[in-house]
């Protein structure tokens, strides 16, 4: 019982630091910019900053656009992710040559890529567009989604795979139908993750999209203006980017949570 | 009594086939497209920006030729700055990496300890992810406004001065480290719990039956379970560390003095204020090295220690 | 930011070609503006300049980080998207030494426009060559003392003043003066005496380039020799370096223009050096009731103030039709007629008689002081690595003002740093 104690503690000791800030950020999302750094939790009421983003900074469609950008580009690197991830794993594809330099391209820092990404997309007409910046974050985030997955295929027991070929199942059926399920958790923690990235990532859309195409972080970077942070509307669209990815680990939780088979060996 | 992960199992030749060949075929039938698919979009750009390093590219002179040879790398590594940004970008991401995990994984062993309660925990620890690294950046600047900012005001209302988090040498280089890891554990705890969940429960049982305490099933069971995941996990946040740029840029702009200036800093100096691109890609390329020695011999160590 | 709209411009770069259409029989201007009240004043009024002159104009509104790159990417193209530039003082160095605007002053002959309507500081800043013409000035933003009139009129704080000093307390007049005010009140009256943004870069070395002219000193003399390290120049450091230690409020080092103006509005500052037009932001009834009515303007005390500016060009790789449109908005926009109706909308002036006109005075008093401000400033050194030597000097300016080495080795440092850029 102290222990119930003790564990619950801690974790709604955690819980507040990391929620404290956002709801510091929610608090000023609905104040008047003027007020938002007075010390008093409520110094008034206004639902301008929200009114603003969507009015002035066409934030609906930066939202628009993010969401399809983030979905597809994990909808289109996941396949890829994990057949690679698995080969990777289980056969040991390329030695360590080839996942090391898989992972290597993630080394450069994003603002030495960006410069010829836009010269390959200018080419093939694709700047400007969301399918263009799809097809981008879905090859910026495949090393780490595969590598990810790679590590959760190495922790599933080889024996399963064994007894399904054994019974006559092909490596791709043992994959498909034993193996992805069992990773359900790590292919759920992959996807959050992959659509995180892309919902974040700054350089590439910066770059990439133009201003009708632009994504959220673009969006909110514009707000620093040169006469001063306009952080009243920063908190509004940061209460508002948040939403989606409390939607999708609630969703994600089942997946996470589920009682796994290992029972079926036996 | 623990199954082997190895790839050796699988080795077990059908009957009546060429095993090992058709083994290696298979292995790159799973891997190609995605391999494919990455040369090709990401191909080009890694290639370009390693030829950027070597020519004599500048936004005065926007021309590949001359070839430069190692100039640009000799101009960027006799460059004092250059080496004190590399340290403190070394001395940022070990810090930062330790603290993300090890808090990470305290909070992801916790939470798959409760069941109930666990997705609205889930819910909200997850928080930090979801905001970009500038937003991050502008929301604990306000927060920690050192004359208009609710912390300091809390603090002084508890009767405790107040703190310059972001304008003294000293404290700007640690607070800076502080919200990195606020924002990274949330990952951190995301993978974590992903890969305890997965964890088989026999091994568990096996242990209790034989009387062992919470604390020798964590070390013994877990823990080495858990290895593949949580290597993958240190050296994805290995890699964001070293590459940081946003947090010291929307914080600090690097300063004050110099106490916050990373390596991806110390590039687009000499990229974009000194317009010499080529000198800011070989800065990038040197980072690179820097990434993969260190990721190499962290794999290593992780080997050594099997 | 300004990291990713450098890339932005490299892309550009890269691509070899850029033009979209200038072979239009009716030309169309584009142009990239900064996202400000400025241009939106000026956006509000191009129906008129269509209506006279039958040419559109389009107004591309970003942020000041994104703007160089993106301009940089299309002006080294073989054709510019932009054919209408809006240039930064910052600028104004790199742009004409890499060739990419066309001179005005075939331009200025023809059309017979009187150019010595504007201010001469807001065109010097932005022309460096005596013989050319390349940047017409747009708005300026040039830097002043907003101080507090309420505590400079308060008889409790001149007693003490006159105690502590034996001075009277009143405008200063000279640098030494207004650090020892502002020390003074910072000291006696617990809100800081200077709101200062120390943040390396752009913020504080636009700040000490305040300091270092009132002081007498300069970066450059006439003939592009460095002479920042002089007894002048000492004094400046040491006045500067005092003040954010003594006189600025509680993490000065990291604060910004926002971390300032915020101070300054909540009341918790005497004073802040920066933009004359932040006067009607802060002394405003509905933004920052705690100082509305109590603030005022003064030229930086010690006579000279930073100035900046923006202007307008017409880059070289564009169509000549596009030239000549470009040019007839230029006129328009910056004529006697139009820029007094901008200035009505809390335009920032360039042209003297501006400043002069009537019905301006009548609606911003305080615009006297202003072209005062204006008519004294001096700048930064404009050359090609202009933004760089910002950096460089910022981080001189911010390790200082830490505690971290000496005021001799800072200004050497600063001085030498220069020198190095200005051959490169």
């Amino acid at each position: 019982m102290l222990r119930k104690i003790a564990l619950h503690f801690g974790l709604i000791l955690a819980c507040v630091v990391v929620v404290l800030p956002p709801l510091w950020a929610l608090r000023t999302s609905l104040v008047p910019e003027s007020l938002a750094y007075s010390t008093d939790i409520f110094p008034g009421w206004s639902w301008e900053n929200y009114q603003g983003l969507i009015t002035k900074n066409d934030f609906l469609t930066h939202y628009g656009n993010s969401l399809i950008v983030s979905l597809c580009s994990v909808a289109v690197a996941m396949p890829f992710a994990a057949a690679t991830g698995y080969a990777f794993a289980r056969f040991k594809t390329g030695g360590p040559a080839a996942r090391f330099i898989m992972l290597a391209t993630q080394m450069l820092p994003a603002v030495a890529l960006v410069l010829p990404a836009f010269a390959l997309l200018r080419a093939m007409g694709l700047t400007n567009s969301l399918v263009g910046l799809t097809l981008v974050y879905a090859a910026l985030n495949l090393p780490f989604l595969t590598w990810i997955l790679m590590s959760f295929f190495e922790g599933i027991p080889v024996d399963l795979e064994w007894a399904a070929m054994t019974d006559g199942a092909s490596a791709w059926g043992a994959f498909r139908y034993i193996v992805l399920p069992v990773s359900l958790p790590g292919l759920a923690a992959a996807a959050v993750l992959g659509f995180i990235l892309s919902w974040n990532e700054f350089l590439f859309a910066l770059v990439l999209s133009g201003p009708q195409t632009a994504t959220i972080p673009v969006a909110l970077a514009a707000l620093q203006t040169s006469n001063g942070v306009q952080i009243g509307k920063v908190s509004a669209g940061v209460v508002l980017a948040i939403l989606p990815l409390i939607i999708a680990s609630h969703f994600i939780q089942r997946y996470i949570v589920k009682g796994l088979t290992f029972g079926s060996v036996k | 009594m623990l199954t082997k992960t190895s790839a050796v199992c699988l080795r077990k030749p059908k009957p009546g086939v060429a095993g090992f060949d058709r083994f290696r075929l298979t292995g790159w039938a799973f891997a190609s497209p995605g391999l494919l698919a990455l040369a090709v979009v990401l191909g080009f750009p890694v290639i370009y920006a390693l030829m950027l390093a070597f020519s004599s590219f500048t936004l005065m002179r926007p021309a590949l030729a001359p070839f430069a040879g190692i100039d640009n790398f000799t101009s960027v590594l006799s460059d004092k700055a250059f080496w004190s940004a590399a340290w403190l970008t070394v001395k940022y991401s070990l810090i930062t990496v330790a603290g993300e995990f090890i808090v990470g994984l305290g909070i992801a062993l916790m939470l798959n300890r409760v069941v109930k309660t666990r997705p609205l925990y889930f819910a909200l620890l997850t928080i930090p992810m979801a905001m970009s690294p500038v937003c991050v950046g502008l929301i604990w600047r306000m927060l920690l406004q050192p004359n208009l900012g609710i912390v300091n005001h809390l603090l002084e209302s508890w009767g405790w001065p107040r703190v310059d988090w972001l304008g003294s040498p000293t404290l700007a280089f640690l607070t800076m480290a502080f919200i990195d890891i606020w924002q990274q554990m949330s990952f951190v705890v995301l993978i974590l719990a992903a890969g305890l969940a997965a964890l088989p429960r026999e091994p568990y049982e096996a242990a209790e039956m034989d009387g062992a305490r919470h604390w020798q099933q964590f070390w013994y069971i877990t823990l080495p379970m858990l290895r593949p995941v949580a290597a993958i996990t240190v050296v994805i946040q290995l890699i964001n560390e070293l590459r940081t740029y946003d947090l010291p840029y929307v914080l600090t702009r690097g300063g004050p003095g110099t106490a916050t200036e990373v390596l991806s800093f110390f590039a687009y100096r000499r990229a974009f204020l000194g317009l010499s691109i080529n000198e800011g890609a070989a800065a990038a390329l040197a980072l690179l090295l820097i990434v993969l020695a260190m990721t190499v011999v962290f794999f290593a160590m992780l080997e050594r220690r099997r | 930011m300004l990291l990713k709209n450098k890339i932005l411009c490299l892309s550009g770069l890269v691509m070899l070609s850029a033009a979209m259409g200038a072979q239009a029989k009716e030309v169309v201007l584009r142009a990239l503006m900064e996202d400000v009240p400025e241009t939106h004043i000026i956006e509000q009024m191009l129906p008129q300049f269509e209506q006279e002159t039958g040419i559109k104009v389009q107004f591309e509104k970003i942020g000041y980080g994104d703007m160089h790159d993106k301009l940089v990417a299309q002006l080294i193209a073989p054709q510019s998207y932009y054919n209408l530039l809006e240039v930064d003082f910052l600028w104004a160095g790199e742009f004409p030494t890499a060739n990419w605007l066309t001179d005005l002053t075939p331009l200025v002959k023809k059309s017979k426009f009187d150019t010595r309507a504007f201010i001469p500081s807001t065109v010097s800043l932005l022309n460096h060559d005596p013989e050319k013409l390349y940047i017409l000035p747009m708005y300026n933003y040039s830097m002043g003392l907003i101080y507090r009139t309420d505590l400079l009129t308060d008889k409790t704080v001149a007693q003490l003043y006159q105690d502590a000093t034996q001075k009277t307390l009143a405008l200063p007049k000279t640098l030494e003066d207004y650090v020892t005010l502002a020390k003074f009140i910072k000291q006696k009256q617990g809100i800081a005496g200077a709101a200062m943004q120390g943040q390396r870069g752009d913020p504080n070395s636009m700040e000490f380039s305040n300091y270092l002219f009132a002081a007498g000193g300069e970066y450059l003399d006439g003939k592009n020799q460095v002479v920042l390290n002089s007894p002048a120049g000492k004094q400046a450091l040491t006045l500067y370096v005092d003040a954010i230690k003594n006189a600025a409020q509680d993490g000065a080092l990291s604060a910004t223009l926002d971390d300032t103006m915020r101070l300054m509005c909540s009341g918790k500052a005497f004073s802040m050096i920066t933009y004359w037009w932040m006067l009607p932001q802060l002394d405003n009834q509905k933004a920052c009731p705690a100082v509305a009515g109590k603030l005022a303007l003064a030229p930086m005390p010690g006579g000279h103030g930073e100035s900046g500016g923006w202007g307008w060009g017409i880059p070289k790789n564009v169509s000549p039709e596009e030239k000549q449109a470009a040019w007839t908005f230029i006129q328009w926009v910056q004529s006697k007629h139009v820029e007094t109706e901008r200035a009505l909308q809390g335009h920032a002036p360039v042209r003297a008689d501006v400043y002069k006109d009537p019905a301006v005075l009548a609606k911003f008093p305080y615009y006297q002081t202003a072209e005062q401000v204006v008519a004294t400033g001096k700048s930064f050194p404009i050359f090609t690595y202009s933004a760089q030597y910002e950096d460089v000097l910022g981080t001189q300016l911010s390790q200082v003002a830490g505690g971290n080495g000496s005021i001799d080795a800072a200004l050497a440092e600063s001085a030498t740093q220069l020198e190095k850029l200005l051959k490169k």
